[in-house]
């Protein structure tokens, strides 16, 4: 691969969705090519620093209260089809 | 979707609550209100909004538990009913098209997020919440709650190619927003 791979191309490839010739060509371009590498570089920490946010957050207040009372006023769900 | 915790506890039995009635629904609720509650934070940055459809959520789990087949686990099930309840009032409300771009907003959201995820990093939510709506989503479906693309693409509605363009505008964005 003598041009730059696009930049789909290189958020594919730090993604690991390539087929195995394409990732091979993509390689090949990154051995030689030094900005490129950064670029993915770039995404990679990108991805793991957002895959590392913590998933679960406290509202500010209890909000079961208000589920519970439109619980009632609802009918209750069929079993299973 | 990929990457799922906590494991759910044994005691989280649909069909427990379906048959005891709302009291025992609770438990459920407890086990995952917290999810729910960051992922529609972050794709609303809007905390009232958040906590009202977190609230829309769950009266909605309620009422299509009876749907829940068991091929997924309940926690995913659930996840997937809060996107599309989300979605469903973000198209429905235009404001929310736009990007949190006035400061004030952005610094009420950032407090937020301190408060309610102390752990969180403060300079990567700024650059996700300063993120085109669309964009936020896709980025925060993927590389935040380890969504498939073809997930994504089923949940939005939209082709691959689209969840992909979004999602490496949104990178690109989020990139140059942390480099500034």
């Amino acid at each position: 691969m003598t041009t730059h791979p696009a930049e789909a191309v290189l958020h594919e490839h730090a993604d690991g969705r390539l087929d195995a010739a394409d990732a091979d060509a993509v390689e090949r371009h990154l051995a030689a090519c030094a900005p490129c590498r950064e670029r993915v570089e770039r995404i990679r920490t990108l991805r793991a620093r957002l895959a590392a946010l913590p998933r679960a957050a406290e509202p500010r207040r209890d909000l079961w209260a208000g589920v519970a009372t439109r619980l009632d006023e609802a009918p209750a769900p069929p079993e299973p089809v | 979707m990929t990457v799922l915790d906590p494991p759910e506890p044994a005691a989280m039995d649909p069909s427990a609550a379906r048959r005891e009635g709302p009291a025992a629904f609770e438990e459920v609720y407890r086990a995952h209100y917290r999810r729910v509650y960051a992922l529609l934070l972050r794709m609303t940055c809007d905390p009232l909004r958040a906590e009202e459809l977190t609230q829309d959520t769950f009266v909605r789990v309620w009422q299509t538990l009876g749907s829940f087949r068991g091929e997924s686990s309940l926690g995913t099930w659930i996840h997937t009913v809060a996107v599309r309840t989300a979605l469903q009032q973000m198209r429905a409300d235009t404001r929310r098209e736009a990007r949190v771009t006035a400061t004030d907003d952005l610094a009420r959201y950032a407090a937020e997020a301190k408060r309610a995820m102390p752990d969180t990093r403060i300079d990567l939510e700024r650059a996700i919440a300063a993120l085109p709506a669309g964009a936020r989503t896709v980025l925060l479906l993927v590389d935040v709650e380890g969504y498939a693309y073809e997930e994504v693409a089923r949940l939005l509605g939209v082709t691959i190619g689209t969840v992909k363009s979004q999602l490496h505008r949104a990178r690109r964005l989020a990139m140059e927003a942390l480099e500034r």
